[in-house]
């Protein structure tokens, strides 16, 4: 993958708040992140810990809803994304970027045919007339495994199953040909089985069209199958970034290491309790001052409450925002000592 | 052979399927949600009931219960037949199995306070008096990993692991030998998930419980159960010991449902893609319930339903050619 060239999406030092009455809420602090055409980007992270706002805020579909602020910058294909008027946002949104939501059936509209909202799109954004929209929607629901797209276009949304109607959302955001593609938790309402189709669909739709994926989920060994780079969010902060292997072979921040070692693996020691990560995510209000994993950090210090530590670069492209980071080695080692 | 504690024997639950125009006329067709379910569940073991959404592991759970009306099939427990017992006969038997759900806060009142939430079931079934009542509330509390302080609040103000921990200590207290869990950590982040199952089989050992533990994560699955079944549009169709069933799964379903769990120590190993999509189970299906994915299907495998068969001891898998 070529990593010089342009990038198609930069944020730079974003900050997303959240106003309650006189409080702000940071639901997202400072998050830098660059998306290559053609890359796909994984965000992994608990409930909670602003994976979700910060990729619908990329699309600025927060807004209508709560109080939102932002600060920072963030530039899609040389344009300033925050400072547009909510006009010119429409001609991005469906268009340029599209969006895969976790629930398709609640995306989809219930009483419009899936050929009908398909063409929508294409009329909307591609000026196309209504008979090649049809047409194309066909073609798109071919390309995306839907069985007998013929008859697919005349269904319901209900009349589907879930792994079907997750491959209609999928057909309709690639509809305009975006440069990026929006993926929040595509994957979690889907059976295993399921699972394993939708992701290899993805990954080939990416190879095949180079456009570039933002994968948003709870689940690490999501992205352990498809993405290219992975990116651990804790409390509004991206604490680790690395390429998908180094990730998994030399994980270096301690919520990292934690989210891995709790997973029930089927090679895990039925006999030995799982390892924990105590206490659970704080609430926005109450954020930790210094790093905002010390209250559930294992190796905290007095430095680790006061001051925020800074993402530093272990290897090429490897970031770890940790004060005392640990290789995976020593930790095995300090496991063996005890 | 021990005797077993709870015994499902030819469980079947049919669901009508109706038309376009709904109830207005007869079902046009059936779908067995359950069918031909058997189980045997011992004392002071957990068994693990895997598969995938809508393969009646759900509908099996609650049909122990009472909360569902088997349409044929037998559920022994202590020399009763539970399909057979009325709403008002299985009362007293709930004090023996309890539920644990996989969102418990929408089946906890949410204006009532967790003392008297956790008071309930002791006074449902007539236990103690008001004092002993709130010393066992309290004992429960704690066993659980929750503290006297919660006593007086509500529900809502418990974070999701607190809430799940909240949802068995209930079903906890009035001392049941069988607990079904239905999904109880699937809506949890995975750092919690591990404190439940951690607590679950802590408390499994200090007040030796049986249970029956139904999930789709395999992982979760393989960490908490003696037993395994999996099960695949309404029935069995393979069923061992934990290591055994791992070692070497017979049935090309569990083979192709383990092979889908992406594992991340070994790094990128490709998993095996499983085509196509469950079909529903109608009275004309025919055959092997797996049939119309499975890559060794033979005409035989299409016309003739396989038979549960024990291939070593205590492992059974229902294949023609496994």
């Amino acid at each position: 993958m070529e990593t010089n060239n342009k990038p198609l999406l930069e944020m730079e030092n974003f900050h997303i708040y959240f106003r309650d009455r006189k409080k702000r809420l940071p639901a997202v602090s400072g998050v830098n992140m660059t998306i290559h055409p053609g890359e796909i980007v994984g965000v992994v992270g608990e409930s909670g810990s602003g994976k979700s706002v910060m990729s619908q805020s990329i699309l600025r579909l927060r807004e209508h809803e709560a109080d939102v602020e932002y600060e920072g910058s963030v530039v899609f294909e040389g344009q300033e994304i925050l400072k547009l008027p909510l006009a010119q946002m429409q001609s991005i949104r469906g268009n340029r970027i599209s969006v895969i939501f976790q629930d398709p059936l609640t995306s989809l509209n219930p009483v419009l045919t899936v050929g009908k909202q398909m063409e929508e799109v294409l009329i909307l954004h591609k000026k196309m007339s209504r008979q090649d929209a049809r047409a194309r929607s066909t073609e798109l629901l071919r390309l995306t495994g839907v069985p007998y797209p013929e008859r697919c276009v005349r269904q319901y949304p209900y009349e589907l199953s879930g792994g079907m109607q997750q491959r209609v959302m999928i057909s309709m955001a690639l509809a305009c040909e975006p440069s990026l593609l929006i993926a929040d938790e595509p994957t979690t309402a889907l059976d295993v089985t399921i699972q394993n189709q939708i992701l290899r669909l993805l990954s080939e739709l990416n190879q095949k069209l180079g456009m570039a994926i933002l994968l948003i989920t709870h689940d690490l060994s999501v992205m352990a199958q498809i993405c290219h780079s992975v990116r651990v969010m804790y409390l509004g902060q991206i604490v680790e970034e690395a390429k998908t292997e180094e990730l998994f072979d030399n994980p270096m921040h301690p919520y990292t290491q934690g989210l891995l070692d709790c997973i029930p693996h089927l090679d895990v020691d039925r006999e030995k309790p799982l390892h924990v990560i105590t206490g659970t995510v704080p609430p926005l209000s109450q954020i930790p001052v210094g790093c905002h994993f010390c209250t559930r950090c294992p190796y905290a210090t007095e430095q680790c409450r006061k001051n925020e530590p800074p993402a530093v670069e272990i290897s090429p492209g490897h970031r770890v925002k940790c004060w005392n980071p640990r290789m995976g080695n020593e930790k095995k080692r300090e496991e063996n000592a005890i | 052979m021990r005797e077993p504690l709870l015994e499902v024997k030819g469980l079947k639950k049919r669901y009508p399927v109706y038309g376009p125009l709904g109830k207005l006329f007869k079902p046009v067709n059936h779908m067995n949600a359950v069918c031909d379910m058997c189980l045997a569940l011992y004392e002071g073991e957990t068994y693990g009931l895997v598969g995938e959404s809508g393969c009646g592991k759900t509908t099996t759970g609650r049909a122990i219960l009472g909360l569902i009306h088997p349409d044929e099939g037998e559920i022994l427990y202590g020399g009763k037949d539970l399909a057979k017992l009325s709403d008002k006969e299985m009362r007293p038997l709930r004090k023996e199995i309890q539920l644990v759900f996989q969102d418990p806060l929408s089946s906890l009142n949410p204006r009532q306070r967790i003392g008297s939430l956790l008071e309930e079931p002791l006074i449902i079934q007539k236990i103690g008096d008001g004092e002993s009542r709130r010393r066992a509330v309290i004992d429960i509390l704690e066993k659980v990993g929750l503290a006297e302080e919660h006593y007086f609040r509500y529900p809502h103000e418990l974070s999701g692991g607190q809430v799940q921990r909240l949802g068995i200590a209930r079903a906890l207290i009035i001392n049941p030998k069988l607990i079904i869990c239905d999904e109880p950590v699937s809506a949890l982040d995975v750092s919690i998930q591990a404190q439940i199952l951690n607590m679950l089989k802590r408390l499994q050992k200090e007040m030796n419980l049986s249970l029956l533990f139904i999930s789709h994560d395999i992982g979760v699955i393989r960490y908490i159960s003696n037993r395994i079944g999996v099960m695949y549009l309404g029935s069995l169709v393979e069923e061992a010991e934990t290591e055994q069933l791992f070692e070497k799964p017979l049935h090309p379903y569990t083979q192709a449902l383990f092979s889908s769990v992406p594992d991340l120590s070994a790094g990128r190993r490709k998993p095996e893609i499983l085509e196509g999509e469950r079909p529903m189970r109608t009275d004309e299906f025919m055959g092997c319930v797996f049939h119309t994915r499975c890559r060794y299907a033979t005409d035989r495998c299409r016309t003739e339903a396989p038979r549960m068969r024990e291939v070593s001891p205590g492992h059974k898998v229902a294949c023609h050619n496994e």
